[in-house]
């Protein structure tokens, strides 16, 4: 994607130079994944609010971005901190607000037992996902929820790629520790039978 | 018991991974706004000068609050958090993803340690230990050791966050730790934490529940850890993560202490026991 890259680097050359409109296409280029990122990563009803102030602080930040590396995880690293920021008001007050995850709607090709069982699942992913450790949850969320790569999570969460692997392994193992008895019941079984 | 092979170890994780990679599709983002725009009407309101807008803490927090948020961090153990705040258990598990001795090995690449513990810890003010009785509302313990000289004393007295450190230089039998350079550090801080631990526990740390003195609840752990920290905003600050020697953390009649040296357990326990 090295047209992309470049154009990225020319908006941004035409933005330092006080060209607002050039910057409003970057702003669109990015706003979509800039939006689920703060959302996902716990913005909540503030990830408008949240979004925006990110995309004025990364205008202002413009004069430290190097053109030569990629846009996009530069900007979504603003986005994280300005959503940090809001948890840490949160933090405050407990009342940390996590991603909602939508119910699974009901479907002519699936049973209603069907239906009700993959919500049931969903719901348990949701809290066990809620229940990790933040700087877990964040890294699953980037490489899962979001796509990030692992070059992408580190440099959003400023995090060096070896602690990504390995809060992602863990954040794993702690998942799986949590989801087991739904996950592979014919593992619990085996184990049942094994003891 | 429980045997896990690797192999389906693996299998689970990939399974997992596909899992939570399906579930990327039923975030129920809210209706996204015309970011555009709206940052437009930002830029270009102020004639150029943003700037004003720019630093307003979330929810219009201003004044001294909005000043705290850029002072010095101060280096404590994020346990803290959950120390100042009346938690309910509830509110201990909204929090434990901000707060905690993160007990993890940590990877090869990890941030070097700074080289004095000083500087390295920002521990808080360096006091006399008298002054530190004075400033702190618990009472100061020291452990009672042969070997251990007459410790650096630290203090941190911010609302809602009292700690007193102690440093020791190193001595036989207290050699100096890779991650601090000392001997050995003790902390105590003003609060409870056991609900905490029973988090860090339940979250399947690889800890070892202790009892101290045959009375006061615990957790040893060695594997290297970082230290979160918190500054005087109250707010939790990650961003400067630092290796850990061995760690005892304790209760004792609503003080937490935490002890970090090159010791074993059992050597941990008997210091721990000593503090008077």
């Amino acid at each position: 994607m090295a047209s992309a890259a470049a154009t990225d680097a020319t908006l941004v050359e035409a933005a330092r130079n006080g060209d607002v409109a050039s910057y409003g296409q970057l702003v669109k280029r990015y706003e979509a994944v800039a939006h689920r990122t703060a959302f996902a990563l716990g913005a909540g009803d503030d990830t408008a609010d949240v979004v925006q102030e990110a995309f004025v602080k990364a205008y202002l930040a413009l004069g430290r971005f190097r053109v030569s590396e990629p846009f996009r995880p530069w900007l979504l690293k603003i986005v994280v901190n300005e959503t940090r920021n809001r948890w840490r008001w949160y933090s405050r007050h407990r009342t940390v607000p996590l991603p909602l995850i939508a119910q699974v709607l009901a479907s002519p090709v699936r049973t209603p037992e069907q239906v009700a069982e993959e919500n049931e699942r969903i719901r348990s992913l949701r809290d066990a996902l809620a229940a990790l450790p933040r700087h877990q949850r964040d890294v699953i969320t980037c490489r899962y929820l979001l796509d990030l790569t692992e070059d992408e999570t580190a440099q959003v969460l400023r995090i060096p790629n070896g602690t990504v692997k390995s809060r992602l392994s863990r954040g794993l193992a702690a998942l799986q520790a949590m989801l087991r008895p739904t996950i592979a019941p014919e593992v619990v079984e085996a184990e049942r039978r094994g003891v | 018991m429980v045997s896990d092979e690797p192999r389906e170890v693996n299998r689970r994780a990939r399974d997992l991974e596909a899992e939570f990679r399906e579930l990327a599709q039923k975030l129920d983002v809210p209706a996204r706004p015309d970011y555009a725009t709206r940052v437009r009407e930002r830029l270009e309101s102020g004639s150029g000068a943003t700037r004003p807008t720019l630093w307003r803490p979330p929810f219009g927090f201003t004044g001294p609050l909005g000043r705290l948020a850029t002072a010095t961090i101060v280096l404590v153990l994020a346990m803290v958090i959950v120390l100042s705040v009346p938690a309910t258990r509830a509110a201990v598990a909204d929090l434990f993803g901000f707060a905690g001795v993160n007990v993890r090995t940590a990877p090869s690449a990890a941030p070097s340690p700074r080289n004095t513990v000083d500087t390295a810890l920002d521990l808080g003010e360096p006091v006399t230990i008298d002054e530190a009785r004075q400033r702190v509302s618990f009472p100061v313990s020291l452990p009672v050791v042969p070997g251990l000289d007459a410790p650096d004393v630290y203090v941190t007295d911010e609302p809602g966050l009292e700690s007193v450190s102690l440093v020791y230089g190193p001595t036989t039998g207290f050699p100096a730790t890779a991650a601090t350079h000392v001997g050995l550090l003790v902390g105590e801080y003003a609060g409870t934490a056991t609900p905490y631990f029973d988090k860090l526990i339940e979250a399947g740390e690889p800890v070892t529940q202790v009892t101290v003195d045959g009375r006061w609840p615990g957790i040893y752990f060695t594997d290297p850890h970082q230290i979160l920290v918190r500054g005087p905003d109250g707010l939790v600050h990650e961003d400067r993560p630092r290796l850990a020697a061995p760690t005892l953390v304790w209760v004792r009649e609503g003080v937490t202490y935490r002890l970090e040296g090159a010791l074993d357990m059992t050597n941990a326990l008997a210091v721990a026991a000593s503090m008077h």
